[in-house]
């Protein structure tokens, strides 16, 4: 029995230390940390990397530094950023991946299939598209509100996430939208403006493909279509000089499809809360609430109105309509769902309750 | 061996051996009517006054003309007549002088005249608490049997004593509850005790490494304590204490792993702020364990884990060090073990200065030398405050010497190395046993009734029911049923 337990302990800590060689330490301060990637279109047939990575001299305040390099594939490119690194690029610390319009028109996935397989890789990271400038231009300027730059994109997506209108994204809804049937994805769209970055809306995509712009006022339809609860801003207007800011507590979608097998038709009805945050006018009364009410709902049903039809009009569905019919229907599709989503009726009943209206004189 | 025990020596053989010592006084003592007696003692021994004013006098006034005479005429108890080698040699080596008529008479009398030098009762040192008693045991066996007695007088309260030691025959009292212990907890405890062979036994924590179930294990399966209001309460618990001469500590028996973790100050405070600082205390021992591994393990395998706002401040702190952090964790750790060795070996007050040179000048010269990081210093730091917070100082040196286990683990596997060797230990101290009983209960086995004094300690009111660890004879402190509502007064505030 005890020579039984030294024979399995030796070949324990033997087997120990000839595993060693296996496991590869990546010593913290011993490899270059990439913070931020972005891709360019350069040609038909090759593709600029950028990598921000942060510099944390002795004596200085830290600063971000970018090396670039063109090929034909990620891989290749990732060869030629090491041989111009010191020291070898980690890359568990992204936050932030950008491509550039141009290129997003040619399709994503190619590049994006290399992030998937890495397991270092976090699913909450962020993807962006950039639309203006190169993703290189944008990782080069150094930005004054934030010493590093992949920091100061990453976090002005998150907080327009959290407290503005996108709708949340990062790299596991971007996949999950990507693969699961019925929706489409979309990615913020970043543009440089000076010493500053703007996010200026959303990438509506086909597949991995660009396919249209949504402005940023128009973001909060759809967030409040995919989000129970939600923070975001919408303008109302009473006429040409009154208008009203409504800010979103809370929203709830409660989605009806009938023949949901055959002939889809959506009765959606979105119930929403929350405060005035903004009024041109002098005092607001009870019946001027209630007046902004009557006019927030009939000019979101409007807009609901029209960003459905300019989904139809592209054929993308960002809003998951196709996901609602194939929760109903156990014979979806997506390319049935592609041939009848232009053509499907869509109607929108918008409750609004108007919680606070903010302190007054 | 044993056989060379069990023979004894002649009665002569013992004072001829006893002669060749210098303290070994013969005198002759002159009696009335011209009577001679013959008193043979060590004068290291025994106590110079009862000597003189018990036996040395009554001698002198009075003829005596048998053994009897002589146990008549002195005025202690004890005095009983002895003709055996070995009777002699215990009587002489206790503090008994041997009164004969004749130098060469194989037979006499023994009377008691024993010196007790103590140390007077203190307050506790290792196990000090803010409130509650303030004494602690001490060398002197009688003297604690004493404090325990005190605290339980009931005559439930049996003491049974064993002599172990070849050489030392030290007397070892097992104490338990008669009507509250469980007969096979005290009938192992007085077997594992009867078993021991060695010759010099110096405190109980030579006991202690003889009768633990696992004695290969680092972890501590038997408390030592030096409170005998922990004894008393325990022994309520039916638990079995064992106490030996020149030992201030008693071990106690059977326990449980979290039972490290409980100061007895816990029972002295409201039962909510106990359960929290008893909880800190168990975080503390986790994070004392595990934060310089995983501090290694992050650093070198697992960057991703570093939060963003976090990763300047590692790297920064690290861009100036030469070694990879497994060597600056190990010069650290041991520094601190340096520091904590060199604390205990030296006086009081020089431990002290000690302290502040190893805490201030090492640490912060360490870091401006660039040979740690300041994080880790800190990490270390904290992990070594972390590790005294534990009542029971011989768990907190388990603590301590399991890290550097950890921190090789974490060198080469990374977080998989501290997790598979964290398996390893907890399958180890799940087949840990203390006194037969499962070391780590109420976790495993799961034991609902238990769960009420370990991690957590509910209010006494809702300790009705004695833990079923102990498996004890009695089920109930008290009853539920009868304990009532006291009629208080009640006066309505408007």
């Amino acid at each position: 029995m005890v020579k039984k337990i030294r024979v399995l302990l030796f070949s324990f800590l033997s087997g120990c230390l000839l595993l060693t060689g296996c496991v590869e330490p990546h010593i913290l301060d011993e490899v270059q940390i990439v913070h931020a990637t972005g891709y360019d279109f350069v040609d038909e047939g090759h593709i600029r990397g950028t990598i921000s990575i942060p510099v944390y001299p002795p004596d200085e305040a830290i600063h971000s530094e970018t090396l670039t390099a063109v090929s034909s594939a990620t891989r290749e490119i990732r060869l030629l950023l090491d041989a111009q690194s010191n020291k070898p690029l980690h890359t568990g610390k992204v936050t932030v991946v950008l491509f550039d319009r141009k290129l997003a028109e040619n399709g994503l996935m190619r590049i994006i299939d290399t992030f998937v397989r890495d397991p270092r890789i976090g699913m909450r990271i962020q993807l962006a598209i950039v639309e203006g400038s190169s993703t290189k231009n944008l990782l080069e300027t150094t930005y004054p509100m934030e010493v590093d730059t992949a920091m100061y994109i990453s976090e002005l997506i998150e907080q327009n996430i959290e407290r503005q209108n996108i709708p949340q994204s990062n790299f596991h809804v971007y996949l999950s939208n990507f693969y699961g049937q019925g929706r489409d994805p979309f990615l913020p769209i970043l543009r440089q403006e000076g010493n500053a970055v703007r996010v200026t809306g959303l990438a509506l995509l086909k597949e991995d493909r660009y396919v249209a712009t949504l402005p940023l006022k128009d973001c909060f339809l759809l967030k409040i279509l995919l989000e129970r609860f939600g923070e975001g801003s919408y303008q109302v207007n009473l006429n040409q000089d009154e208008h009203a800011m409504l800010r979103n507590l809370e929203s709830d979608t409660d989605w009806e499809v009938e023949n949901a097998s055959s002939n889809p038709e959506f009765k959606v009805n979105v119930s929403l809360s929350g405060r005035i945050s903004e009024y041109s006018g002098d005092t607001l009364g009870d019946p001027k609430i209630e007046e902004i009410r009557a006019a927030a709902i009939t000019q979101l049903e409007e807009d609901l109105n029209n960003l459905i039809k300019h989904f139809q009009e592209l054929n993308v569905d960002p809003a998951g309509f196709g996901d609602q019919v194939r929760q109903r229907d156990p014979d979806f599709s997506d390319e049935e769902w592609d041939k009848i989503f232009p053509d499907v009726p869509v109607e929108f009943k918008v409750n609004l309750t108007i919680k606070e209206t903010g302190i007054e004189e | 061996m044993k056989k060379n025990r069990e023979h004894s020596r002649s009665f002569e053989e013992v004072l001829t051996l006893c002669r060749e010592s210098d303290d070994f006084i013969n005198e002759e003592l002159l009696g009335k009517e011209n009577s001679i007696y013959y008193l043979s003692y060590f004068s290291s021994l025994c106590d110079s006054t009862p000597l003189n004013e018990f036996v040395f006098n009554p001698l002198k006034k009075k003829q005596c003309y048998s053994l009897e005479d002589i146990k008549e005429a002195l005025p202690l108890k004890g005095v009983k007549a002895v003709s055996s080698g070995k009777e002699l040699e215990e009587g002489l080596n206790q503090g008994q002088v041997l009164i004969r008529f004749e130098q060469g008479e194989p037979y006499g009398i023994l009377a008691s005249v024993r010196l007790n030098e103590n140390r007077q009762i203190s307050i506790p040192e290792m196990e000090y608490t803010v409130i509650g008693p303030k004494e602690a045991f001490v060398e002197n066996l009688d003297v604690n049997l004493n404090l325990l007695r005190n605290r339980l007088p009931t005559s439930s309260l049996c003491v049974k004593k064993v002599t172990i030691g070849t050489i030392s025959r030290t007397e070892v009292a097992v104490v338990y509850l008669k009507d509250i212990a469980n007969k096979d907890n005290v009938q192992t405890m007085i077997q594992r005790i009867e078993a021991i062979e060695y010759d010099e036994i110096s405190d109980t924590s030579y006991i202690n490494q003889f009768i633990e179930d696992n004695s290969n294990s680092p972890f501590p399966q038997l408390i030592d304590t030096e409170r005998p209001d922990r004894v008393a309460a325990q022994l309520t618990e039916g638990k079995i204490a064992v106490l030996s001469k020149g030992s201030p500590s008693v071990i106690l028996a059977p326990t449980t792993m979290v039972e490290f973790f409980s100061a007895f100050e816990d029972y002295y405070i409201p039962w909510h702020l106990a359960s929290a600082f008893r909880l800190i205390r168990l975080f503390a021992v986790l994070f004392s364990v595990f934060s310089t591994p995983m501090y290694v393990a992050v650093l070198t395998y697992h960057a991703e884990l570093i939060p963003q706002d976090l990763l300047a401040t590692l790297i920064m702190s690290r861009s100036i060090i030469p070694f990879p952090p497994i060597f600056e964790a190990i010069f650290l750790e041991l520094t601190i073990e340096l520091l904590r060795e060199a604390g205990a070996r030296l006086p009081t007050k020089v431990g002290q200065t000690i302290g502040i040179v190893g805490g201030i000048v090492i640490g912060t010269a360490a870091v401006e030398a660039g040979l740690t990081s300041n994080v880790l210093l800190i990490i270390v730091a904290l992990a070594a405050l972390a590790s005294f917070t534990t009542p029971i100082y011989r768990i907190g040196n388990t603590i301590r010497l399991i890290r550097f286990p950890f921190l090789l683990m974490a060198q080469l596997w990374g977080l998989l190395g501290i997790s598979l060797l964290g398996s390893f230990l907890l399958v180890h101290i799940i087949t840990l046993k203390s006194l037969g009983r499962p070391y780590l209960e109420p976790v495993y086995p799961f034991r609902f009734r238990d769960f009420k004094d370990a991690f957590i300690r509910v209010p006494f009111s809702k300790q009705y029911e004695l833990p079923e660890l102990t498996q004890t004879a009695k089920p109930e402190r008290f009853s539920k049923k009868k304990a009532k509502k006291h009629a208080d007064i009640d006066e309505h505030i408007r």
